[in-house]
């Protein structure tokens, strides 16, 4: 929030944007809105409605409220291992991309404009692959005969092949190996918004490149960094497919478990999970905006 | 309090001598202000001196040291910026306390140089505000506080008045003149602005082209321009081409076939080709019947324009040069009409020969 604030917090308000503000903005809103009415709010609805209900072997759901589902969801030590695990590779990965994505960003945003295009149309260009593939490529990596554990044998590092899929490094690894451009764009969008006159001001006054960085330059990112960790943080709690092919039948993430309910037509129950996965995504992301960013630097004037 | 003295500086930016072979004093505790068009190295040279540019010919010192090599946050100079620059996340009172907070002043120390710089500028009651919140007014204030909080050597000020409405502008050039006196530091502020730079400065360098064309004091540059760039730039100046020639009575030019005397001082040479600058205002206009001979140069009334406490009177002299006179609106030139034949003279004293 306050990202887009601070950018246009200095200029004078015009003439279209308070055209745009005014009563006739509603308008433009109405189809994005509709969509999601139609599409997200009221299938969620049903969600929400389903997951009260017990499953039936001949329909979806019998009909018939109860909350048994959201007891096993929250009291059964198999779905809440399942939700710490999943809520502990999310951080991990969120933490990690942060780590490895400021630097890269911070490089990106001090070299001119033209290279910067193109490195991040390099940084973008993995997107452009399914998952699927890319995932692959790490089962290629990291399997008993994968490449890393041929080349660890044949130069005697070990004697045994080193099982490192199917475990929870594995699906660390490909999930960071897939979010980090995310993190890595925001942060570098959020860091080319900074006037270079304020480094220059720090400098001046007294602060070394150190603590130019972390008094002036670190503080004004924060707004990228939230907003890049918000995207990693969600993307890695509703992760599916990169814990199903990395982490195989011992990493179970809650979206692993919501397809396996849906799987034995257990519809209520795979509802249930999916309430509980999407509340305590968003609960983490409040968290993490409180605990990364809660300053607007005063109100406008 | 420091002197700072640039010698033989230059700087290349994509293969042009941004700033060319330059070299300054300036004197401890005096107000010094680089004047010029954009782009004539004034804010190059302004950045060399706070260490964001590194010269690639010569020497700059700053109290007797060499400081090409000292980075910006060791050469204890307070700068206010053309944007103020002020940081949006920490608020007024952070903002002004951060030079002493870098210093490593402890807290009740810096909040106390801080409020007391606040109260120079008239912002004491603003603390807790964030940069965001005040006007821009309000924000420069904020930026000059932040930029003498920690009493440095040496003030820089890059056209910090620029962003600001007339007579916004006017009130703070006073105030900055005499906060400089109150502390007696060594500043040095660039201006495009030559009424400013007049109003403010006890030493201008006037740049042209990454040199500097003429250095001195106000009243120098205004009276004794060295060239028609300066004549110009500063002030306003009529240009007048004419020859030297050695008559009985001293040194004269010949403008349109009518002899003027020079001023005692002339360095000239007979039959040399010379350029006279004289200020608007301190062309007299004589009324004139168009026929008998007088001692003046022939014009004819093109244009007046009322400016309120100036009138402004532009002429075609008979060999097609274009003057400007300037007067109290008040004067008896006020009952000029456009067309009216009259004399412009002057005293000898107010043509200045300039070069070419």
């Amino acid at each position: 929030m306050s990202h887009i604030s601070l950018e246009t917090a200095a200029a004078p308000v015009s003439r279209a944007r308070t055209w745009i503000r005014g009563s006739r903005a509603e308008f433009l809103l109405a189809p994005s809105m509709l969509y999601y009415l139609a599409l997200l709010v009221l299938p969620s609805l049903a969600f929400c409605v389903v997951s009260f209900y017990g499953k039936s072997d001949t329909g979806f759901f019998d009909g018939v409220f109860t909350t048994r589902n959201y007891v096993r969801a929250l009291g059964d030590k198999f779905y809440l291992a399942s939700l710490w695990l999943t809520l502990r590779i999310s951080i991990e990965t969120t933490a990690a991309c942060l780590l490895l994505g400021y630097p890269a960003a911070y490089f990106l945003s001090k070299i001119g404009p033209a290279a910067r295009k193109k490195l991040i149309v390099l940084l973008l260009f993995p997107l452009l692959l399914s998952t699927v593939i890319r995932v692959y490529g790490w089962i290629a990596l990291l399997g008993r005969r994968g490449i890393v554990n041929q080349l660890l044998i044949s130069s005697g590092a070990t004697d045994q092949p080193i099982a490192m899929l199917y475990t929870e490094g594995a699906v660390l690894v490909g999930l960071i190996s897939i979010l980090l451009p995310y993190m890595i764009i925001n942060i570098t969008n959020t860091l080319i918004t900074i006037d270079p006159s304020l480094k220059e001001a720090a400098a001046i006054h007294g602060a070394s490149p150190l603590r130019v960085f972390l008094k002036v330059t670190l503080p004004l990112s924060r707004a990228g960094m939230v907003s890049g960790a918000v995207t990693v943080f969600t993307i890695a709690m509703s992760t599916y497919i990169i814990s199903f092919l990395l982490g195989g039948p011992r990493v179970k993430l809650m979206g692993n478990l919501i397809f396996d309910a849906t799987a034995s037509f257990n519809w209520p129950m795979g509802a249930a999970l999916s309430v509980v996965l999407v509340l305590s995504t968003t609960a983490s992301c409040a968290v993490l905006m409180q605990f990364l960013g809660k300053n607007s630097y005063g109100a406008a004037r | 309090m420091a002197i700072v003295e640039v010698s033989n500086i230059s700087k290349q930016y994509n293969k042009s001598w941004a700033v060319d072979r330059t070299s300054l004093t300036i004197a401890d505790g005096s107000f010094f202000s680089l004047l010029g068009p954009s782009g004539s190295g004034k804010t190059t040279l302004l950045r060399l001196i706070a260490g964001f540019l590194r010269p690639d010919t010569g020497e700059i010192r700053i109290g007797g040291q060499v400081v090409n090599d000292v980075p910006p946050h060791k050469r204890n100079i307070g700068m206010v910026f053309q944007q103020y620059a002020l940081f949006p996340h920490r608020t007024v009172l952070d903002n002004v306390a951060f030079g002493l907070e870098m210093r490593g002043s402890g807290r009740a120390e810096r909040e106390r140089l801080a409020r007391e710089a606040l109260e120079m500028v008239r912002m004491s009651g603003r603390e807790a505000a964030f940069p965001r919140e005040l006007s821009g007014g309000q924000q420069q204030r904020i930026a000059i506080a932040r930029s003498i909080a920690a009493r440095p050597a040496v003030w820089l000020l890059d056209e910090p008045l620029s962003a600001l409405d007339r007579k916004l502008r006017v009130e703070m050039q006073s105030e900055l003149r005499s906060l400089q006196q109150l502390l007696g530091i060594t500043t040095i502020y660039v201006t495009h602005d030559q009424e400013e730079a007049l109003a403010m400065s006890d030493g201008i360098a006037i740049f042209r082209d990454g040199r500097i064309a003429q250095q001195g004091t106000p009243l120098e540059l205004y009276e004794r321009p060295v060239d028609a760039f300066v004549a110009d730039f500063l002030g306003s100046a009529n240009l007048l081409d004419g020859t030297a020639t050695r008559a009985p009575q001293g040194w004269c030019v010949d403008i349109e076939g009518m002899r003027f005397p020079l001023a005692r001082d002339a360095n000239v040479s007979d039959r040399e080709q010379v350029r006279l600058a004289i200020r608007p205002e301190r062309l007299d206009l004589l009324r004139w019947d168009g026929h008998t001979a007088g001692a003046g140069l022939p014009a004819s009334v093109e244009s007046l324009v009322y400016l309120g406490s100036d009138l402004r009177v532009q002429l075609r002299t008979r060999g097609g040069s274009r003057l400007i006179a300037r007067a109290p609106s008040r004067s008896d030139l006020a009952s000029l009409e456009v067309g009216h034949e009259i004399l412009a003279v002057w005293r000898p004293e107010e043509a200045v020969v300039v070069a070419h």
